[in-house]
C-alpha cells in the first residue's frame, strides 16, 4: 500500500539502487570468491614448489650427510619473509637439518600453514623429508585488502547507480511532472497553453506528450466551440423567432389577402350580375327617354300653335325640366354601371410594352381642367425607368383612379408631385399630395370596394378598389403612406419584366364581364 | 658470505663445464683455442678450494692464502703459477703454488691445503697417502687406483672429458669436510660406513 504512494522519482531510484547494490554484492562476492580461492591455490602451489626446490637443493647434503650444507640452502629461505621455520628431517626421521625465523614471534599455531614434502633421488631413493611452516598473516592482509578494494568499489557503484539514477529521473520522471501539470490544469479548465516545454524528441515521453498536447487543442477547440455556440445562443433563438414571426406575419397577411380575393371575386359576380340587370333595365329608360324627349316637343310646337296661354303650356316647361333630371339620372346609373363593370371586368388584355412617363403626360393632359385652380403638378421623373409590360388601358385608369382622389383630397390647393425611378428590376410610381390625408382608422380599408370619404353621391367607392385589382392583376404592389392634415402618397410598384402567371391568373379574379 | 659461496659454487662447476667442453672440442677437432688438459686440472685443482673446508680454517678467513702443492708435474705447476698470477692481477683470492720435482721422504706438505701427485710418482703415492693419512690435507692424483690407496680425490679422464672420483671416507677420516655440491658432481663417491643404522 505504501509502495503505491511513493513518487515514480522515488520508486526508480530505489530500484536502481536496490539492483545495483544487490549485482555489485553478488559481483564482489563472487570476484572476492574467485580472487581468494585463486590466491590459495597459488600460494599453495608456491609453498610446495617451494619445498620441492629447497628440498631438491638438499638432495645432496642429505645423500652425502653435509648438515652444513644442508643449513646453507635452508638459510636462503631467510629471503622469504613469511617462512617461519624450516626442517629437513633425514630418512630415519631424525632432524637433519633447520631454520628458524627469528622475526616472526608470537605465531598462534592458527596462522600457520604446514608443507611437507618427500624428498626422493633421481633413482627412487627416498633421502629425507622437508617441512615448511610458512606464517598465513601475509595471506589475511592480502585478503584484506582486496576486501577494502572491493568496499570501495562497491560504494563507487553505489555513487554512481546513485548518480545515473538521478539522470533517469531527469529523463523519465520529469517528463511525467510537466505532463501530470498539464493534465492537472486541464482539469482545471485551463487549455491555454500549447506546447510541452519539457519534452521534444520522438522517443515514448515525446510522443506521449505530443499526443497530450493534441488531445488538449482539440478540447481547447471544442471548448471554443461550446463556449462560441452558448454565446450566440440566444441571438440565434432570438433571430430564429424573429423569422417565426414574420413568417406568421406573412401567413397571417397572405390569409387576409386570400380572404380579401375572395371577398373580392364573389363581389365581382355579384357586382356583375348587378350592373347587367340594371344596365337592360336602364335601357328601356334610356331607350324610351329620347322617344318621349322628341314626342314632348312635338306636343309643345302643337300646343304653342294653340293652347299657348293654357296652363298645360306651363305644365310642359315643367316636363322639360323633368325629362332634363331623368336623363341625368339614366347618365349617371350608367356611369355606375360602367364603374361596376370596370371593377368586376375581367382582365383579359395584351401585355404591351407602355412609356409609363407618356402615359402619365396623358392623364395630366385629361385632368388638366380638374385641377386647373386646385392643385399643381409637379412631375419628377426618372429618365432611366424602364418601359413597362403591362395592359396600358388598366394601368392608365388605375392613375387616374389615384391622380383624382388625389385632387379631391385638396380642399384649396395644393401641390401633387409625381415621381418615378427603378430599382431592383421594379418600376416605382409615386402620387404624393399635399390634401389631407387618410385617418388611421380608414387606412386599412381604402381598397375595399364601396368604401368612401366623400359624401354619397360624389363618389362610387370603387376607385381605389379597381386601382387596387389591377396592380394586383399586374403583379404589383401598392403602398400607402398617410398622415391626416399632411397629405398622402402612394406608390405603384410594378415588375418591368411581364410575369406569365399574371396572365394565367387574370382569368379566376373577375371572369364576368 | 654463505650466499657467496653458494653462488661462487654454481659458477665454478659451470666454469668446469665449460672448460671441460673446450678441452674436448679440442682434442676432438684440433682447433685454434687451445686449452690443454693441464690447465682444466689446474682449474679444478683451484676450484676444490672453495668446496672443501679445512677444519683450522674459520669462515671468517676466507682470504687467507690457500697453498697448493704440486708433486712431480711441472706442468702443472706452470699452469697453476700463471692461474695464480692472472688471479691476483684481478684482485681475487690468491694462492700459492709450491712445486716438489720428485718424492723425498724428508719432504714436508703440511703447508699445502692440496697436494697434487702427478703421474711420474705413481710409485710413490701409496707412500706419500699412507704418511698423510689423517691429516688435513687434500690429496689429489690422477693415476689409477688412488682412492683405494686412501686418496681423497682422482682425476679421471671419461670420454676426452676430465671428471673426478672422490674417498669421502678418507676425507673425513682427515677432518675435511667436502661439499655436498661437489659430492653430487663426483663421478663416484666411496661413502664412510653409516655411524648408526
Amino acid at each position: 500500500m505504501f509502495w503505491r504512494d511513493v513518487s515514480i522519482k522515488h520508486k526508480l531510484t530505489l530500484i536502481l539502487m536496490l539492483t545495483s547494490s544487490l549485482t555489485v554484492l553478488v559481483a564482489c562476492l563472487a570476484f572476492y570468491g574467485l580472487v581468494v580461492n585463486h590466491f590459495q591455490k597459488v600460494y599453495k602451489r608456491d609453498m610446495n614448489n617451494l619445498a620441492l626446490i629447497v628440498g631438491s637443493n638438499c638432495k645432496a647434503a642429505l645423500m652425502f650427510d653435509v648438515p652444513e650444507d644442508a643449513g646453507v640452502v635452508l638459510a636462503t629461505l631467510k629471503g622469504r619473509k613469511s617462512v617461519r621455520q624450516v626442517i629437513l628431517y633425514d630418512k630415519q626421521g631424525h632432524v637433519f637439518a633447520s631454520y628458524k625465523a627469528s622475526a616472526l614471534k608470537g605465531t598462534s599455531v592458527k596462522e600457520i600453514c604446514s608443507f611437507s614434502r618427500k624428498i626422493i633421488l633421481d633413482d627412487g631413493t627416498y633421502v629425507g623429508r622437508i617441512v615448511i611452516e610458512d606464517d598465513m598473516r601475509d595471506m589475511a592482509r592480502g585478503r584484506r585488502q582486496i576486501l577494502l578494494i572491493l568496499l570501495l568499489v562497491g560504494v563507487g557503484s553505489l555513487f554512481s547507480a546513485f548518480w545515473l539514477s538521478a539522470i533517469l529521473r531527469n529523463v523519465v520522471s520529469k517528463p511525467l511532472l510537466s505532463l501530470t501539470e498539464m493534465v492537472k490544469r486541464i482539469a482545471a479548465g485551463d487549455f491555454q497553453f500549447k506546447k510541452c516545454s519539457s519534452m521534444r524528441g520522438r522517443d515514448e515521453m515525446g510522443v506521449l506528450c505530443s499526443a497530450f498536447v493534441e488531445m488538449n487543442k482539440r478540447l481547447r477547440d471544442s471548448h471554443e466551440r461550446l463556449e462560441e455556440y452558448n454565446r450566440t445562443l440566444e441571438g440565434r433563438v432570438a433571430a430564429r423567432t424573429e423569422e417565426l414571426q414574420n413568417a406568421m406575419d406573412d401567413l397571417r397577411k397572405s390569409q387576409a389577402q386570400l380572404v380579401q380575393s375572395e371577398k373580392m371575386a364573389a363581389l365581382g359576380q355579384l357586382v356583375a350580375g348587378v350592373a347587367h340587370d340594371i344596365n337592360n333595365n336602364i335601357s328601356f329608360i334610356a331607350g324610351a327617354l329620347p322617344n318621349i324627349k322628341r314626342m314632348t316637343n312635338e306636343l309643345v310646337v302643337e300646343m304653342a300653335e294653340n293652347h299657348k296661354a293654357s296652363p298645360a303650356w306651363q305644365m310642359h316647361l315643367d316636363i322639360v325640366s323633368l325629362l332634363a333630371n331623368a336623363e341625368e339620372g339614366v347618365r349617371r346609373t350608367k356611369k355606375i354601371v360602367q364603374d361596376l363593370n370596370a371593377f368586376s371586368r375581367s382582365s383579359h388584355g395584351q401585355l404591351v410594352p407602355v412609356d409609363i412617363h407618356a402615359e402619365l403626360n396623358n392623364i395630366i393632359n385629361l385632368l388638366r381642367y380638374e385641377c386647373r385652380d386646385k392643385a399643381e403638378i409637379i412631375r419628377d421623373f426618372d429618365p432611366d425607368l424602364p418601359v413597362v409590360y403591362c395592359q396600358r388601358d388598366h394601368m392608365g385608369q388605375a392613375y387616374m383612379n389615384i391622380l383624382l382622389n388625389a385632387i379631391q383630397a385638396i380642399e384649396k390647393r395644393g401641390t401633387i408631385r409625381l415621381k418615378t425611378w427603378p430599382a431592383g428590376g421594379k418600376a416605382y410610381i409615386s402620387f404624393q399630395d399635399n390634401g389631407s390625408g387618410i385617418e388611421p382608422e380608414a387606412l386599412e380599408y381604402i381598397f375595399d370596394p364601396f368604401f368612401s370619404t366623400k359624401p354619397v353621391g360624389q363618389g362610387t367607392g370603387l376607385g381605389l378598389s379597381i386601382t387596387y385589382n389591377i396592380v394586383k392583376n399586374h403583379h404589383g404592389k401598392i403602398e400607402v403612406h398617410s398622415a391626416p392634415g399632411r397629405g398622402t402618397e402612394i406608390v405603384i410598384i410594378l415588375p418591368v419584366e411581364p410575369c406569365k402567371k399574371a396572365d394565367e391568373e387574370d382569368g379566376g379574379v373577375g371572369g364576368m364581364e | 658470505m654463505k650466499m657467496r659461496l653458494h653462488l661462487r659454487m654454481a659458477l665454478v662447476i659451470l666454469a668446469l663445464i665449460a672448460s671441460s667442453m673446450v678441452v674436448s672440442s679440442a682434442a676432438a677437432g684440433g682447433g685454434e683455442p687451445v686449452i690443454k688438459q693441464v690447465q682444466v686440472k689446474a682449474v679444478y685443482l683451484y676450484n676444490f678450494l672453495h668446496f672443501v673446508t679445512w677444519p683450522d680454517q674459520e669462515e671468517k678467513e676466507e682470504k687467507v692464502v690457500k697453498v697448493i702443492g704440486v708433486l712431480g708435474d711441472q706442468e702443472l705447476g706452470r699452469s697453476l703459477t700463471e692461474l695464480a698470477r692472472r688471479l691476483r692481477q684481478r684482485g681475487r683470492t690468491t694462492i700459492k703454488v709450491i712445486l716438489y720435482n720428485s718424492y723425498r721422504p724428508d719432504l714436508d706438505f703440511s703447508a699445502c691445503h692440496i697436494l697434487f701427485i702427478g703421474r711420474s710418482q705413481a710409485d710413490n703415492f701409496k707412500m706419500i697417502v699412507a704418511r698423510l693419512k689423517g691429516r688435513p690435507i687434500l690429496t689429489v692424483a690422477d693415476v689409477r687406483h688412488f682412492l683405494s690407496a686412501g686418496g681423497m680425490i682422482e682425476l679421471v679422464k671419461m670420454e676426452g672429458r676430465i671428471r673426478y672420483q672422490v674417498n669421502l671416507s678418507a676425507a673425513r677420516t682427515a677432518g675435511l669436510r667436502l661439499s655436498s655440491q661437489l659430492l653430487e658432481s663426483a663421478l663416484t663417491v666411496i661413502k664412510p660406513m653409516p655411524k648408526e643404522d
